[in-house]
């Protein structure tokens, strides 16, 4: 590595500011884009019945989520479901990469493990829960196995795909520049699989959260999906709705977050 | 002082795979190049005129005879030789700067100093100073071959591999890379192998020119240039010795047309 200095560091910075103007207008055009659902909470708002058992306005939502709070059960339920989420995508996302940048890379090894794959791939991730739960109990372990199962298929077959175009000139820059293989990996081919993988775990995130949920509901284990099976067992529907509200600001926030890094990561190959 | 060559090909044969079964492209090739040589490559398309400098790299496996590189037998890519590929595009890493990218090749192997040392040095070399913190794609073609030489030069190669480098580049460009890659190799002693289909920048740069002929491939001249150094793109080309050449090598092209 080059000791950084003074150009570089302005380089640095530049990308810092270009990339927050950025993020400031998507963020901005992302809200935009949530008006016509502001709209119609106001409406509802306005136009309901507070005392409606199936369609409470978003009022009465508020304060169901403010006793959930205070009875110290959400905000331990959010955080519990984003661990998992978060952890999940972590492994999906090394293991996707570990497995399908092998696969990519050997076509024995695809004519070896290609068709099992396919055919976990095609098991609905709801189906293995039970499964799960007899073989690893019902544990966070198994939360996590099966959320990784359901957000590894996008980041392998990205990165499986990303490793068959890689172009053939830059096989051959790494091999004669005679880098070792840990280098040639990480400063030729993962940079270069950038692109596929952040798709793929783009991808990801959305399966990630709703077996997340799904697991929850099925084993009461704590989260928002459990929360969520709770309130509707009570009969709450403004607790319902207040959860749903929450779920969707979660996913909403979690692929931001993820759209943000990627397109941070991605300014230097000029892709974003 | 060894007077050992650079490169050397004893009866080379080539085959690649091809819908049939294997194809030969190079057949019982013999060459020599000294070191410091100055020598191109030059052929119409598909002749096998990159086959011929992968397998030189190392890059591509050859069925018999022998290869060498000073004395050493080729037979994967070997310390002391740097390649420049045609497709600037995907042979630099759009991801680093100019800097960056022209320490891939060595920056595992030098201390900081030292290193930014080298680096600065190459980035000197093909004039690119002002632009050493700018990234790839924000270059122009011309700019981008020259990180890519750049990135050569930074390893100190004894021996410089280029497949067509200025091929894809405007005639301007062209001639200034030339100029350049003649200083380059004059300052550093580098030998030079340099894969082209254009007549004209054959001889202004060799010191020696290999025609490739057939299929499969062999050697169907050897052409020394005896014009003198340094050159110059306007008076070298006025020179009777480079008209004789250019007319005696069209000549030869000409007959392969109508073969
Ligand atoms: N990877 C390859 N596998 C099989 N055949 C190839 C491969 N690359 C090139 N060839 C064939 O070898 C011949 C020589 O190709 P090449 O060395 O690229 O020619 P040149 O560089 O002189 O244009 C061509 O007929 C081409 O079709
Ligand atoms: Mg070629």
């Amino acid at each position: 590595m080059i000791a950084t200095n003074a150009p570089a560091q302005a380089i640095a910075a530049g990308r810092g500011r270009r990339w927050a103007i950025h993020a400031a207008a998507n963020t901005w055009s992302a809200l935009q884009g949530l008006l016509p659902l502001i709209v119609l909470l106001l409406l509802w708002q306005v136009l309901g019945d507070p005392r409606s058992p199936y369609f409470p306005p978003p009022s009465t939502w508020a304060a169901a989520l403010i006793d959930r709070t205070s009875a110290g059960d959400l905000a331990p339920a959010v955080l519990a479901t984003f661990q998992s989420v978060a952890a999940a995508l972590v492994l999906a996302t090394g293991l996707g990469v570990g497995i399908g940048g092998l696969i990519g890379a050997s076509p024995a090894l695809e004519r070896c493990l290609g068709p099992t794959l396919e055919f976990l791939r095609t098991l609905p991730p709801p189906t293995i829960v039970p499964v799960a739960a007899l073989l690893i109990g019902v544990n966070q372990e198994m939360k996590l196995s099966v959320i990784v199962f359901a957000a590894l298929w996008p980041v392998l077959l990205n990165t499986t795909s990303g490793v068959r175009s890689l172009h053939p000139t830059l096989l051959e820059v790494a091999r004669s520049l005679q880098l070792g293989a840990i280098a040639q990996v990480t400063k030729i081919f993962l940079p270069a699989l950038l692109p596929s993988i952040l798709t793929g775990v783009r991808v990801a995130a959305p399966l990630a959260i709703i077996v997340s949920l799904l697991a929850e509901m099925l084993t009461l284990m704590p989260g928002l999906g459990a929360l969520l099976l709770m309130a509707q067992r009570n009969f709450n529907a403004a607790e319902v709705f207040g959860l749903l509200a929450v779920v969707g600001s979660f996913g909403f926030i979690i692929n931001a977050v993820l759209a943000a890094f990627e397109s941070w990561a991605l300014m230097p190959q000029g892709r974003s | 002082m060894t007077t050992q060559p650079s490169f050397q090909c004893e009866s080379l044969c080539i085959d690649l795979p091809g819908a049939p079964g294997v194809r030969r492209i190079i057949e019982d090739l013999d060459l020599v190049v000294r070191r410091g040589e100055f020598v191109s490559i030059l052929g119409g398309s598909g002749t096998g005129k990159t086959t011929l400098l992968r397998t030189l790299a190392g890059l591509t496996p050859y069925s018999s005879g022998r290869a060498a590189y000073e004395g050493r037998e080729v037979r994967s890519p070997v310390p002391g030789m740097a390649m420049v590929f045609q497709d600037y595009g995907h042979a630099l890493l759009m991801w680093r700067t100019v800097r960056r990218n022209v320490a891939l090749g060595v920056e595992g192997r030098l201390r900081d100093a030292e290193l930014d040392n080298k680096v600065q040095n190459a980035i000197r070399m093909v004039g690119l100073d002002r632009f050493k913190d700018e990234y790839p794609w924000r270059l122009s073609g011309g700019m981008q071959q020259r990180v890519q030489i750049a990135r050569a030069l930074a390893m100190e190669p004894s021996a410089l591999l280029m497949d067509e480098p200025f091929g894809a580049l405007d005639a301007m460009t062209k001639a200034s890379l030339q100029d350049q890659l003649l200083a380059v190799q004059a300052e550093t002693g580098a030998t030079v192998l340099f894969v082209t289909h254009d007549i004209e920048e054959a001889i202004y740069l060799s010191d020696t020119i290999i025609l490739l002929k057939g299929s499969p491939a062999h050697i169907a001249r050897r052409i020394r240039v005896d014009l003198p150094r340094p050159r110059d793109q306007i008076e070298t080309k006025e020179l009777p010795e480079y008209l004789r050449l250019r007319h005696q090598l069209y000549e030869a092209f000409r007959h392969e047309i109508h073969a």
